[in-house]
């Protein structure tokens, strides 16, 4: 068997968009955590765990519904608050002091809803990476969600290492160039960040790009990953005619710019949520542009899907400590998959000396109450 | 201090030099073997010495920027 999947904790992951969490509650898993989202009448976003504490019935689950401020469980009646707390059980008037269900902090923010896994008093919303082209006046976004029946840490692999767009996604985002062009790779583990430069100076200029700036010759391109794990990436794409650099000074207006945002959300050991968007700073309302560019990028996320799929069937089969080979265009991943492993075994360090504090202080009361 | 690293790739050869926060450098042919030694700072960062070659360099490759 391959090695176990393992999920940071204590920290935010995007759960949804905000365009998806409505008065019907939406069931979504983030690391194995079953969670029910829903819009109250406030207009607020709650996430709950998704499980009545009654007889387990998911409140995501029809008929399950929201009524106000509330969500009812479609099987018995049970009513939560937005906080988790039971307000309301069917034929009686008194509400069990244990009748609640754990709640998610959350966080509305750059068109996500952010839900924070692990320990609530250590969410610090100031933590959460941003991403807010997408919902900046200036920029125009398409974006989607396509699921993977992959474990996560394969979409981080593939996102870290852009080389594969020559292979992979030829006829799309992919040039012989992107392959071909040394990448720098810059490693802030105060901030936790991994940056990952590629800069072509005379490239071919790929449809996706052609069709939405109308750039007919050859072009210079830039890619400039920013990745924030676990969850948000993003990659900074600049696009010019060949030779056109931005200024020392002032508006870099004789190029195009593209932000591509991914949203990377573990979901079981063996499957994620891909969470894509495209900003732009150019042909902001043209419709045309919009479309084209939604259909290109979800077919590549499509492509990345089929092919993280396959994947995920043959690393499940390997035993554990299979040899991978790895070369220079990996350095990105490598430096990512390094700050992830530190993250978790941080977070388990963490955990391990809270439940250690906690068995302490159970065994000094124990004994406080003995001498007593 | 800032706990930032880069690895640069130089152009026209398969070489990564590592650079670290504390200034020391180094070069190598295999990424994992940089990061490795980048992230074992400050065991063997000497910023007073040559620049750390963590394996041959093919011939004609300086080994210091």
């Amino acid at each position: 068997m391959s090695s176990p999947v393992t999920f940071v904790r204590n920290q935010w992951y995007v759960a949804a968009y905000g365009r998806e969490v409505t008065t019907e509650v939406l069931g979504r898993t983030v690391c194995g955590e079953a969670i029910a989202l829903f819009r109250t009448a406030s207009g607020t976003v709650a996430a709950l765990a998704d499980r009545c504490v009654h007889r387990r019935f998911p409140l995501s689950a029809a008929p399950s519904h929201v009524v106000g401020d509330t969500v009812v469980c479609g099987y018995h009646g049970f009513t939560y608050d937005g906080t988790g707390t039971c307000v309301a059980v069917p034929g009686q008037s008194r509400v069990p002091r244990t009748a609640r269900v754990a709640s998610y902090p959350v966080v509305e923010q750059d068109s996500f809803v952010w839900v924070f896994v692990g320990d609530p008093a250590l969410a610090d919303a100031t933590r959460i990476p941003r991403a807010p082209w997408l919902a900046d006046e200036g920029w125009t976004t398409v974006s989607g969600m396509e699921p993977l029946a992959a474990r996560w840490g394969l979409l981080v692999d593939n996102l870290l290492d852009l080389s594969h767009e020559t292979y992979l996604h030829g006829g799309y985002i992919g040039t012989p160039e992107v392959a071909e062009t040394p990448i720098t790779t810059e490693v802030d583990e105060e901030a936790r960040i991994v940056r990952v430069s590629r800069h072509m100076a005379d490239a071919a200029c790929p449809p996706f790009y052609a069709n939405s700036t109308g750039m007919t010759g050859r072009i210079t391109r830039w890619q400039d990953i920013e990745y924030f794990p676990p969850c948000l990436y993003t990659l900074h794409s600049r696009v010019a005619p060949v030779g056109v650099l931005p200024p020392a000074e002032g508006p870099d207006d004789g190029a195009f710019h593209v932000e591509v945002v991914y949203a990377i959300t573990p979901s079981t050991e063996t499957s994620t949520y891909d969470f894509w968007a495209v900003a732009r700073d150019f042909a902001q309302d043209d419709e045309e542009v919009s479309r084209f560019l939604h259909d290109s990028n979800r077919t590549v996320v499509l492509q990345d899907v089929t092919a993280l799929d396959l994947l995920e069937t043959v690393v499940a089969a390997e035993p554990a400590g299979t040899q991978e080979l790895s070369i220079n265009i990996d350095t990105g991943a490598l430096a990512a998959r390094r700050m992830i492993a530190a993250m978790t075994a941080s977070t388990t360090t963490a955990t391990t000396a809270a439940a250690d504090a906690a068995t302490g202080a159970a065994t000094q009361a124990a004994t406080s109450a003995a001498v007593r | 201090m800032s706990a930032t690293f880069t690895v640069d790739w130089l152009p026209g050869s398969d070489v990564l030099r590592g650079r670290c926060h504390c200034g020391a450098t180094s070069s190598a042919q295999d990424p994992a073997t940089l990061l490795d030694w980048l992230g074992a700072h400050p065991d063997g960062h000497d910023t007073s010495g040559p620049e750390v070659l963590l394996a041959p360099l093919p011939a004609g490759v300086a080994g210091d920027a």
